[in-house]
């Protein structure tokens, strides 16, 4: 940065600035700097293309390392709140990378085209948006909204109300417990590990599968056309289930008793039946896919 | 000095400075009741739509989404197809570039939601004992849908110099399993026309494709 | 098991937009928005103070509405019914239900921004800007129920069931703000 800029932005910077106050805003290609940020404070950073980390940190300190090789950065910092965003000149922008770490409880949105995101540790919400770059999150709690068009989302350990949303990436979900809804057109979407109280799925042709507890008063309704179902359920699990096809397969590791009335050999096939004592409604519905119930082992689960 | 019970007509009856007063509060009731209905300042109808689609309809919901997604980054916001689409506070208003203003309604996003979302509620969530949704009905629907389609089809197009190539082959391939399980379902529902399983199921995937379409025209440019 | 779906004859049409919007119609239901929205919105700004917070609540009111619509039975108008429902949705309001956008409420009411739809004539000329402002200021309390007798024209009793208060403390109520209005209407 020439020293005219430099000199420009700090004359700018002290109109702007009241006295002592952080509320600071700047533009320029590399930020690195750390401050004092308050409890469930706020974090908006938005990319073209290249990298977003977001890491936690043990201490109440926000520190923020953030450069762009062509273009330029748009920051604003406050005690609670924190943005940058990614600008061209001279419609230009290079590979811009974020590198934040943040307090415990902080919100995170982030959003990009081609970049990567990964948010570990906040243990808050976190929205992420990208259109091809990989969704990497790891503990996060409360509202949690996930979206990519070719970019796999990974998301471990979180827990409450999200929402995931991809066309052809892989969604990955292990430890996560609340409700959840995921979406894709061709990804597959795959749940381990986890104790969801709601689970709705919606996919064309990729595959779902779902390890891990029901909830008595649990409702899970998967839907794919031609993806496959696999539904793990512990042995001694609970489940009331309604499994319909139209000209795919049906397995399962536990009887099948079907109801009165319902006949096997008609071109659809839909069966309804209770594992255990019954109770969380679990829907599966494909118009070909095959639908597999397998009984998880009393430990672990089978692979 | 005896208590004034304003309240108490008997005593307003025999007490005038009480009964003045009445008659002013009076005033300011009949006022009240004369105050105009005020107006919002803008249309919230897309916002409720987008959320009638409500839980179940993952695809209609992920159109509110789909709205908020771009929007959320100035810079993402910035890179948008300017040309495609105005944004009308926090609501994003539709203008589909075509040739032929009888295909493009001037919302066209909301008449789409209405259609498959409502067709797919119809179809999964109607009350019990509530009269069927009509094929006659269903089919009209998906009619419109097509139309619509077709409009947000030709705005794809339009922006395939703007997008990266990568993005274009991963829609494009996406578009096309969803046009086969749209075309097997139909098939399948010829056959089977009672079958409210696969009008359900053709219902989603015509939500997705449009859910799908819609994305691509607010994706930035670069996407 | 498939089911069956009508298909013999179109049912007689449904001439009324509730029995269609109940039935999932969702362009009917678009039409009874058209029809009330004004006057929904009008009493959750007047109840809340608030105009970006009365129009989100206007929306969960509707989305509410659209929700509980197997339950309307018909015996009152529908939209006494949806007013009744908009009146639950604004006392119910909780601070927990987070919105994204941070929200500046220090008590300031955009009264300034308050438009006017098509305008009566009024008894006192004049009075209604004035009235819209001072209403706005009366304590929480006295402001909804005379929100909601005055100018929406609920019963003591109505009032009572819904607030939760007894039909004699409404009417306290009631005089205790029309005394406040009249005190800053005439200063």
């Amino acid at each position: 940065m020439t020293t005219r800029l430099l000199l420009r932005s700090i004359i700018l910077g002290a109109l702007i600035l009241p006295l002592g106050a952080l509320h600071a805003q700047a533009s320029r290609q590399r930020v690195d700097t750390s401050f004092t940020f308050d409890k469930g404070g706020s974090v908006n950073l938005g990319l073209v293309s290249g990298e977003i980390r977001v890491l936690t940190g043990t201490g109440n300190e926000i520190r923020i390392l953030a450069t762009i090789e062509r273009g330029r950065l748009e920051t604003s910092f406050s005690r609670g709140h924190v943005s940058i965003e990614a600008r061209s000149v001279n419609s230009r922008m290079g590979a811009t990378r974020y590198e934040l770490t943040v307090p415990a409880g902080t919100r995170v949105t982030a959003s990009a085209v081609s970049g990567e995101i990964l948010v570990r540790g906040t243990g808050a919400e976190v929205e992420a948006h990208t259109v091809s770059g990989e969704i990497r999150v790891e503990d996060a709690n409360g509202a949690v909204e996930l979206e990519s068009v070719s970019g796999d989302i990974i998301l471990t350990k979180a827990s409450g109300r999200i929402d995931l949303s991809t066309v052809s990436g892989e969604v990955d979900l292990t430890d996560v417990s609340g409700d959840v809804g995921a979406e894709s057109v061709s990804g597959s979407i795959i749940v381990r590990r986890s104790r969801l109280r709601a689970f709705r799925t919606e996919t064309v042709s990729g595959d779902v599968s779902y390890d891990g507890t029901f909830s008595a008063d649990g409702d899970y309704r998967l839907n794919t056309h031609s993806g496959d179902v696999m539904l793990t359920i512990p042995a001694n699990g609970n489940a009331a289930l309604e499994l319909e096809t139209w000209s795919g397969n049906i397995a399962s590791d536990f009887p099948l008793t079907l109801q009165p009335g319902q006949d096997v050999g008609r071109r659809n096939r839909r069966m309804q039946f209770n594992i255990g004592t019954g109770g969380g409604r679990v829907s599966a519905e494909t118009f070909s896919g095959n639908i597999t119930i397998r009984r998880a082992m009393a430990r672990g689960t089978p692979e | 000095m005896t208590e004034h019970d304003i309240t108490d007509e008997s005593h307003r009856a025999a007490c005038t400075e009480c009964a003045a007063e009445w008659t002013e509060l009076d005033a300011i009731s009949a006022a009240a009741r004369a105050l105009p209905q005020l107006t919002p300042s803008r249309d919230l109808w897309s916002g409720i739509d987008a959320r009638l689609a409500g839980n179940a309809n993952t695809s209609s919901s992920a159109l509110a989404r789909a709205e908020r997604r771009w929007f959320r980054s100035p810079t993402l916001r910035m890179a948008a197809a300017a040309t495609l689409l105005v944004v009308a506070s926090s609501a994003v208003t539709w203008r589909v570039a075509t040739d032929r203003n009888d295909t493009a309604p001037s919302d066209p996003a909301n008449g789409v939601t209405d259609s498959a979302a409502a067709v797919l509620a119809a179809l999964t969530e109607a009350p019990a004992g509530s009269p069927r949704y009509s094929q006659a009905s269903y089919e009209s629907d998906f009619a419109a849908m097509d139309v619509e389609i077709r409009a947000m089809q030709s705005l794809l197009n339009e922006r395939r110099a703007e997008l990266d190539p990568n993005t274009i082959a991963v829609l494009e391939k996406s578009l096309m399993l969803i046009d086969q399980a749209i075309s097997e379902s139909r098939s399948a529902l010829l056959n089977d026309p009672a079958s409210q399983f696969l009008a359900a199921q053709l219902a989603r995937s015509y939500s997705t494709k449009l859910t799908l379409l819609r994305s691509t025209a607010t994706m930035p440019m670069g996407s | 098991m498939t089911l069956a779906l009508t298909l013999s004859s179109p049912p007689a049409a449904p001439s009324d937009d509730v029995t269609l919007a109940a039935n999932g119609d969702r362009r009917a239901f678009e039409r009874l928005y058209r029809d009330n929205v004004d006057r929904i919105f009008s009493v959750c700004v007047r109840m809340v103070g608030d105009r970006g917070r009365a129009e989100e609540l206007t929306q969960d009111a509707f989305v509410r509405a659209w929700e509980k619509l197997g339950t309307f039975r018909g015996d009152s108008l529908f939209s006494t019914w949806l007013h009744r429902l908009a009146v639950n949705v604004v006392l119910n309001e909780r601070e927990a239900e987070t919105r994204r956008r941070d929200r500046h409420d220090d008590g300031i009411e955009d009264l300034d921004a308050i438009s006017y739809g098509d305008v009566r004539p009024l008894p006192v000329p004049g009075l209604s800007l004035d009235l819209e402002r001072a209403i706005a200021t009366l304590p929480p309390g006295a402001k909804k129920v005379f929100v909601l007798h005055d100018v929406e024209g609920y019963t003591h009793e109505e009032i009572a069931e819904v607030l939760g208060v007894t039909a004699g403390g409404c009417k306290a109520q009631l005089h205790r703000a029309r005394m406040l209005l009249r005190r800053m209407l005439t200063k």
